[in-house]
């Protein structure tokens, strides 16, 4: 035993060295942000690539290399990779004593990055956009059914449930049941996405997208469930809608906007001495700062129309929610931890107060907060739909600003719709102010 | 006495770390089954489909058909449609089915519409290019006289690290004269899938 006491502060020297010049996780991305929004996604994955990745982020290399890959267009690779990225996340589902141990010992970030549980819906609600955009509708249907899975799996945790509901996540399976035809499975999707943006209300000032509510209209109708149909027209004042008959004969464009980019955790610490020996003892804990400014809707203008996107999933309120939820165990993770290398450090001062002060030293070193996250994700996603007869239009789409003045315009031309299909098209769009850190 | 059991420490620790290195091949036969993560896999497909074809070719459609006609009914493959949970390779389990159909010697099958193509195309090019003797004529082929189709649909019940996943097969011969279905077939296979709690 006191061959091991006495070579602690020796191996705190190499930790130290190895461990003095890295630079927190978030830090490490904002050349790829940069690149995302200079609309070069390619350049930004070239990037991811050139970076050391230990094995421990490869959940994080997988889910952004997805992402940057459908920026690209390139949906079959994407999908490979986000397919990669689900296994790796369910495998990682299980507790690694080993990584507890060093959690404990080093700090949080030396465990295996395993995906908070709106990272894992988001996984496969972009699969699904990419199976979409590939047309293929069965695919898309096999998403759907993996995201009732997953909510249902999270929802019944056995500590409890870890998330709450996903109301993009279950918008987008109504809208494939709708596409394949299955129109009470779109009912029900429809009618909890419903459930969730009203939970969502309350929580994070989420409103119930105008379209969701004609979109129950319409399939409530379709359906036969006369009561429930009324109801909706009282609750949201709204007594027009397409019926599902004429719907079919038309083309439909589904446009979605992913706006910006998702918040980034910070390391805030602090660090006090303690007495009677004057050993220092710190704290670090991530904190999410969100990206200001930033875009505030698209704005469509198709065939003389005008059509604006709705916010269905505001990703940044989602992550500081999840970061919350998590505080008082890693506060409680945090405080394990000091009492550790403080008892260490006591032990090694023992000896000799040089070697005291150098594991000191290296417990504060190795006491960072862990920054990790999804952050090629947009802050929010945003959505339209639009019926329109069938033909080929030229759509204009323009980007505004907080206060509604357009600051970019997009151009679409020749967008082919024909009877009875959805048309997909997205883009990515980061505001430049949107990239300056502000606390 | 101390010092002896921080060095068998050390030797214990030093173990658990370089356990798992390298890679290990071992082959194995492709009828073996190996059940890895309860996910729909080759043996799947390949039961499936070979009891499915067993059980439509015992059938009296097919001797029906022979009385009538005189000749092997010939079938095609239409679409089979993965309405499960996973993302199944259906190109391998309409392989598997149409060489268990083949191989019985029972059936004729016609080649699928992206094989057709590719086989028209040939005999374009044989028209230009092949010596008289061996050309082969356009308009000669041989119509099905049935289409099999078909869809994977799954159950999954879960709690916790606990799933049953349950998966029912079904598949429907039509007559391309009539419409009539002349054979349903279906088969379900029964998973209980248990997730690990610990990881190394």
């Amino acid at each position: 035993m006191r061959f091991i006491l006495s070579a602690i502060p020796w191996l705190s020297l190499g930790l130290l060295l190895l461990l003095g010049g890295c630079a927190s996780y978030s830090n490490s991305f904002t050349p790829i942000a940069l690149e995302i929004a200079q609309q070069n996604p390619a350049g930004a994955l070239k990037l991811l690539d050139k970076e050391k990745t230990p094995e421990r982020n490869r959940l994080l290399l997988l889910m952004n290399r997805g992402l940057l890959l459908r920026m690209q267009g390139r949906f079959v690779a994407s999908n490979q990779v986000f397919s990669a990225a689900k296994q790796l996340a369910e495998k990682l589902d299980a507790l690694s004593l080993r990584e507890q141990t060093a959690a404990l010992a080093i700090n949080d970030a030396m465990r295996s990055y395993a995906g908070t549980p709106y990272e894992r819906v988001m996984l496969n609600l972009y699969s699904a956009l990419n199976y979409l955009d590939l047309g293929q509708l069965d695919d898309a249907r096999v998403e759907a059914l993996q995201i009732d899975l997953l909510l249902a799996q999270l929802g019944d945790d056995e500590v409890g449930p870890l998330f709450d509901n996903d109301p993009l996540a279950r918008y987008l399976a109504g809208l494939i049941y709708e596409s394949t035809g299955e129109i009470s499975d779109a009912m029900i999707s429809y009618r909890r996405a419903y459930q969730a943006y009203l939970e969502h209300q309350n929580r994070y000032a989420l409103a119930v997208p105008r379209q969701l509510q004609r979109d129950l209209l319409r399939v409530s109708d379709a359906v036969g469930l006369t009561e429930e149909n009324q109801q909706y027209r009282a609750d949201f004042a709204l007594d027009h809608w397409q019926s599902a008959a004429r719907k079919k004969e038309q083309g439909e464009l589904i446009f979605i906007f992913n706006n910006g980019l998702a918040p980034i955790k910070v390391e805030q610490s602090l660090t006090v001495p303690v007495p009677p020996r004057g050993q220092l003892v710190r704290v670090a804990l991530p904190a999410y700062v969100k990206r200001p400014g930033g875009f505030s809707a698209a704005r469509l203008e198709i065939a003389d129309q005008v059509f604006e996107t709705e916010i269905f999933e505001n990703i940044e309120d989602l992550a500081i929610a999840e970061l919350e939820r998590n505080q008082p165990a890693m506060l409680a993770r945090a405080i394990a931890r000091n009492i550790l290398k403080y008892r260490v450090t006591k032990e090694a001062g023992k000896k000799d107060d040089f070697a005291g002060f150098l594991v000191n030293l290296t417990g504060i070193f190795t006491e960072r907060a862990d920054t990790r996250s999804w952050m090629s994700l947009p802050a929010n996603i945003q959505l339209a739909r639009v019926t329109l007869p069938p033909g080929t239009y030229d759509l204009k789409v323009d980007l505004l600003d907080t206060s509604g003045q357009p600051v970019k315009t997009l151009d679409y031309p020749k967008v082919l719709l024909t009877a009875g299909h959805k048309t997909y098209l997205s883009c990515t769009e980061v505001a430049p102010d949107s990239l300056q850190r502000k606390n | 006495m101390k010092m002896k059991r921080s060095w068998i420490m050390l030797v214990v620790l030093a173990t658990t770390l370089l356990v798992g290195c390298g890679t290990q091949v071992k082959r194995i036969e492709p009828d073996d089954v190996r059940d890895l993560s309860g996910a729909w896999n080759d043996t799947d497909s390949r039961l499936v489909s070979e009891e499915m074809i067993a059980d439509m070719l015992e059938r009296p459609w097919v001797s029906d058909f022979m009385v009538d006609y005189g000749k092997r009914p010939a079938v095609i493959v239409g679409t089979l449609r993965n309405l499960s949970h996973e993302h199944i390779n259906i190109n391998t389990f309409v392989n598997d089915i149409e060489r268990a159909m083949i191989n019985s010697g029972r059936v004729d099958f016609v080649a699928s519409a992206i094989e057709r193509e590719e086989i028209r195309g040939e005999r374009k090019d044989q028209d230009l290019n092949a010596r008289e003797d061996t050309r082969k004529a356009m308009g000669q082929e041989r119509g099905a006289d049935f289409m099999l189709k078909g869809q994977i649909n799954t159950i999954i019940d879960q709690s916790g690290k606990k799933q049953v996943r349950y998966y029912q097969v079904d598949l429907t011969l039509i007559s391309l004269a009539d419409n009539r279905k002349v054979w349903l077939g279906q088969k379900k296979i029964k998973k209980f899938v248990k997730r690990s709690k610990l990881r190394y």
